[in-house]
């Protein structure tokens, strides 16, 4: 990320209004979020709660890292602050937190209209931490650094798990081609 | 295209739906959710009692002979207002009040919060919170359903304040003053306009003053000592008492708008043994609120101000509190004390810091603690949750339901920054919750076993 590139960022920041900072990156932040959570309602909430978050944390943001990736630092952070809810959520109420079958059919069809490429829809079957990282490199472009930063792991730890990523993507796409 | 020809950069580059699903009706909702979000710190910002409270907090006496509302009209606060520090992470406590009009046996449950003042001046020394005490007080279920508690206890102290507020309003403040003074504000987060606030001071000048402006038949004397009262005509009694020699007295007031009426109803008590003055004034903009009002205000009235928790009441042994509650309390603060001795630096959750876990262990709920918070340098604080059970035994079966729970729901995706070290000794269950970003994971586990050590082998000594 280039000190240009950080200074034009932060700039812009001050001068444009917060609705056009969640135009900008609306859907980049949505679409991390149903990757993350496979659920256009959670999706919706979080991108949601992201954006209110923030707006709240505009004036501490000083373009250490560019726009996109600290709200999407933010967005992460939703989504587990999320997940530890939910998982109290499982402790509490065992059986109930399973989605019905009519909202895994309504999420089925809009993956069926709406995916672009098969191959997305690979990386969407991956476990959590392997379809994160590989999102996160390769359609975001965070660099090792930023991704080591965004997981809280070593660059080296980053490495590794990227590769994995990789190798447990290009596995199943195989395999699913093989089945086809 | 096969393993070996993904080139991921160029494959994944493309978004991945077709259409942009963050749509203006999402926009729509943040922006409103901003609109309506409720607006903190705003009391300083009220004339009268806000910044009559901040001025009690720097201390009265001072003032001189110019009138004391005027006077403090004309001051900037000069405290900060800071959020309170909450314990037991929310209203995980409920406290027992008798119920009115039944046979004299029965009980309504109101919502406790413990909240852990703060201080103008001086460290916290964490001393012990006061237990929950036994009351007299009685309501209906009504009236019950209609408020909450808050115990507001000064850590360098362990004393404590007991008052009651509307249920749904929400705890803005609590602090002690250089001079020993107190305020507790509440507000309801729907109507920032209503809010309750109460006040008690012990200082010379100032208490005279204000005796003076509440209690009419005392003006003359306020005046003569060089405090003249204000020049408040808008509170109208509806209930005046003094004792026989004035020497301390009870004033219930409202005060009406034209148009409005009550906007705002209060109540004073004084001392001059002492220079005591206390105050509670609940500002409110419509009927939505006043029977908890007049609940909170009649708490004031049978208590002679806030319900007084002496420090004595937290320091007696486990057999002398009062029920299981209360005990709970004490067992928490015991235990947060060993281990704030033992190095960890415990804080309260903050109102705006998520709990990691707050699901009751075979009935009993944890109270959770971020541990050196300010050392953290960038990453997040460790934290413990604190399960206090009947016994070692109960203790131990909760230690194994949390682990068979635990393991059950996160098979699917095993995440290592929600795993937590699972502690027990004595009566305790611990879950000591790390992240792979610190340097040293779970470093603090030899010292809370330590810690735990200690208190089985004191339970064993003992007989539990």
């Amino acid at each position: 990320m280039g000190q240009n590139r950080r200074e034009t960022e932060e700039l812009s920041m001050r001068t444009q209004n917060f609705e056009t900072i969640m135009e900008t990156y609306g859907e980049d932040v949505w679409n991390y979020l149903y990757i993350m959570t496979r659920s256009r309602e959670l999706a919706d909430d979080l991108s949601q709660e992201t954006f209110i978050r923030a707006h709240r944390h505009l004036a501490s943001y000083r373009g250490q890292a560019s726009m996109k990736t600290w709200l999407l630092r933010i967005a992460r952070n939703r989504w587990y602050s999320y997940r530890r809810l939910a998982f109290m959520r499982l402790v509490t109420l065992p059986g109930q937190l399973p989605e019905s079958e009519a909202a895994e059919s309504a999420e089925a069809e809009f993956l069926r209209s709406e995916l672009t490429g098969e191959l997305w829809a690979t990386v969407l079957r991956l476990p959590l931490k392997y379809r994160e990282i590989l999102t996160l490199q390769a359609h975001y472009e965070l660099t090792m650094e930023e991704l080591s930063e965004s997981l809280g792991i070593t660059v080296s730890a980053a490495k590794t798990r990227l590769l994995r990523a990789r190798r447990k993507a290009a596995e199943s796409w195989e395999k699913e081609r093989g089945e086809a | 295209m096969t393993k070996k020809d993904i080139d991921w950069e160029k494959d994944l580059k493309p978004k991945p739906f077709r259409n942009n699903s963050f749509t203006p009706q999402n926009m729509r909702r943040v922006e409103e959710k901003l609109d309506t979000r409720p607006k903190r710190m705003r009391v300083w910002r009220r004339a009268g009692l806000s910044v009559l409270a901040a001025a009690l907090l720097a201390g009265i006496a001072g003032l001189g002979a110019g009138g004391a509302l005027d006077a403090l009209r004309q001051s900037p606060p000069a405290a900060t207002t800071v959020a309170p520090r909450i314990d037991d992470s929310g209203a995980s406590l409920d406290l027992d009040f008798p119920l009115k009009d039944g046979d004299g046996s029965g009980t309504v449950a109101v919502p406790l919060t413990l909240v852990e003042a703060e201080l103008a001046i001086g460290d916290s020394e964490n001393a012990l919170p006061p237990a929950a005490p036994n009351l007299d007080f009685a309501m209906t279920e009504q009236e019950a359903s209609s408020v909450q508690a808050v115990m507001a206890y000064t850590p360098d102290t362990g004393e404590g304040l007991l008052l009651l507020a509307p249920r749904s309003w929400t705890l803005e403040t609590a602090q002690v003053g250089a001079n020993g003074s107190q305020i507790v504000e509440y507000v309801n987060p729907e109507h920032p306009d209503e809010r309750l606030s109460y006040t008690e001071s012990a200082v010379d000048g100032g208490t005279i003053s204000l005796i003076g402006t509440y209690f009419p038949s005392r003006a003359d004397w306020a005046e003569r000592k060089g405090f003249p009262p204000s020049a408040d005509t808008d509170a109208k009694p509806r209930t005046l008492y003094s004792n026989e020699n004035e020497t301390s007295g009870f004033v219930r007031y409202d005060r009406t708008r034209p148009g409005d009426g009550v906007i705002a109803s209060g109540a004073a008590y004084y001392e001059r043994e002492g220079d005591v003055f206390r105050h509670e004034e609940i500002a409110l903009s419509g009927k939505g609120s006043s029977a908890a009002a007049d609940v909170a205000l009649r708490f004031f009235e049978a208590n002679d101000g806030a319900y007084r928790l002496s420090a004595d009441s937290a320091r007696v042994t486990d057999s002398r509190y009062a029920d299981e509650k209360s005990w709970t309390v004490a067992q928490n603060a015991e235990i947060r004390t060993r281990l704030n001795k033992a190095g960890l630096k415990l804080a309260a959750l903050t109102e705006a810091d998520q709990a990691v876990y707050a699901t009751a262990v075979n009935g009993v709920k944890p109270t959770e603690w971020v541990i050196d918070r300010e050392n953290a340098a960038g990453t997040p604080a460790e934290r413990l949750s604190v399960f206090v059970f009947g016994s070692r035994e109960e203790a131990q079966r909760g230690a194994e339901a949390f682990g068979h729970d635990f393991d059950a729901s996160l098979r699917n995706e095993q995440i290592s920054d929600t795993a937590p070290h699972v502690l027990t000794g004595a009566n305790e269950l611990i879950l000591y919750w790390s992240s792979s970003r610190q340097a040293e994971p779970f470093s603090r586990d030899q010292t809370v076993r330590d810690v735990l050590n200690d208190l089985d082998r004191e339970a064993k000594a003992v007989g539990m």
